[in-house]
């Protein structure tokens, strides 16, 4: 990984810990949370491409839609949501084993 | 009125978003006009109370429009939280499966079987599905009224160009208007001192609204202890301090004419926050409390009129059935018996 996609995770940890952390209970209405999404998408695409879809979800986070399961894509692309996308994903019960190895798990 | 020969809002960041706007101010401005020509057949003067009257009716419309969406999300958001009880077997039997695993890889199975399960059902506690809209709807109806009354002055001074209903002319006769000793044109900087004091006591009757408002709903209207609650209610009291306060700086700076509709829809705001915790009161809330006492007291009263027993009464006669049954038959419960069998026997 790059030195910003390092800088990038570093700073996302750094919120996790010291400010996330901190809430009385958890309030986000995806899963991964936005944060964890974050990390996953740098790690796995880098700062640029990982960063695009971290705020695409950061976007998607609207009072109209309604959460739930929403991965990293194994496949980069940018409409993975939409169910004609190539990269579309249905919503996984159970970890990948791939998530896992780049969670360090 | 200082240097103000440039009508600010149109320059500024937002300017887009009221151009964009325009259709709505333009009918506002409309039922404002048709509104104030039917006060003065009435027998109105056409300079004074007319016009105040007018913007308070204006407000009133708006409010009419609002309310049915506001009804309908008050109506979903309650018919979530029954669903989020029928959803609680269905959790507990997700809790139960992984119960006493506290490895990583079970417990994100877990979190994502709940996910699952929220997203299926439509039902997720940690954002609300379009209970939000009438927010969104409230915000530009809201900005356009502010736009029309600040823009009234300038139009007056012909600064900006007609804007519907409000010609050079009609826009005169509305600056025109002195209420209570202040011109609907003036703020706090600009009015006479009798007029500072009219115009101190619309900012400050403001705040009173909206912090009663927010103090009531957070008395009566919040579960009591509940952990989950704990974030809100720190959110609540710093709310019941920052908005009144903020509106002290604001109030200041704005025309008469934009208090008054300020002022008549905090009070429209109040009533209605009151009605909804009246009606819709959150579960487990003072509120719910009092609204089942009230439900009881209303289904015993329906009773009495139509002669048959209270709740209470009913509720005795059924444990005395109850308890003659055990006497006679015993305590053990009688096995079904099938039907068809002694029907072929006879």
């Amino acid at each position: 990984m790059s030195i910003a996609g390092d800088a990038i995770v570093h700073l996302i940890r750094w919120y996790q810990r010291h400010w996330s952390a901190k809430r009385a209970a958890p309030c986000c209405k995806f899963y991964p949370s936005c944060s964890n999404y974050a990390i996953q998408a740098v790690r796995r695409y880098g700062a640029f491409r990982g960063g695009l879809l971290a705020v695409l979800r950061l976007l998607r986070c609207l009072p109209w839609s309604c959460g739930g399961i929403d991965d990293v894509p194994q496949r980069y692309s940018v409409f993975y949501r939409f169910p004609w996308s190539k990269a579309h994903e249905e919503p996984r019960l159970t970890p990948l084993v791939v998530d896992d190895k780049e969670n360090g798990l | 009125m200082g240097n103000q020969d440039q009508f600010l809002l149109d320059s500024g960041f937002w300017g887009w978003l009221y151009k964009l706007l325009t259709p709505i101010e333009w009918l506002m401005t409309q039922i404002m006009a048709v509104f104030h020509k039917f006060m003065v057949m009435l027998g109105m003067h056409p300079i004074g109370f007319s016009w105040v009257l007018s913007i308070i009716f204006l407000v009133l419309v708006v409010q009419a429009c609002v309310f049915p969406l506001f009804y309908k999300s008050i109506k979903g958001m309650r018919k979530m939280q029954a669903q989020m009880q029928v959803l609680q077997p269905k959790l507990m039997r997700i809790q139960n499966k992984y119960k006493g695993k506290n490895d990583p890889a079970s417990k994100e199975a877990m979190q994502r079987e709940t996910m699952k399960l929220y997203q299926d059902t439509g039902a997720n506690p940690m954002g609300g599905c379009t209970s939000m809209l009438p927010m969104f709807v409230q915000g530009p109806v809201f900005m356009c009224m502010f736009y029309m009354l600040s823009a009234i002055p300038y139009i007056a001074r012909g600064k900006r160009a007609a804007l519907g209903a409000f010609d050079v002319e009609t826009a005169k006769e509305f600056t025109s208007t002195t209420v209570f000793g202040v011109n609907v044109a003036d703020n706090f900087t600009t009015a006479a001192a009798s007029g500072k004091v009219v115009i101190g006591i619309f900012v400050a009757l403001m705040c009173f609204c909206l912090w009663l408002m927010q103090y009531n709903s957070m008395k009566r209207n919040m579960p009591q202890n509940n952990a989950q609650n704990k974030q809100a209610e720190t959110m609540q009291k710093m709310m019941l301090w920052i908005f009144p306060i903020m509106y002290i700086f604001s109030g200041v700076a704005m025309p008469f004419a934009v208090l008054v509709y300020w002022l008549t829809n905090n009070v429209c705001n109040l009533l209605r926050s009151v009605w909804q915790i009246y009606a819709f009161p959150t579960p487990g809330s003072p509120a719910a409390e009092a609204k089942e006492h009230r439900d009881h007291k209303r289904e015993n009263e329906r009773r009495a009129r139509a002669g048959e027993p209270s709740i209470e009464e009913e509720e005795l006669q059924k444990a005395k059935a109850e308890a003659e049954r055990k006497l006679t038959q015993g305590y053990q419960r009688e096995q079904p018996h099938r039907k068809r069998k002694n029907k072929k026997k006879k």
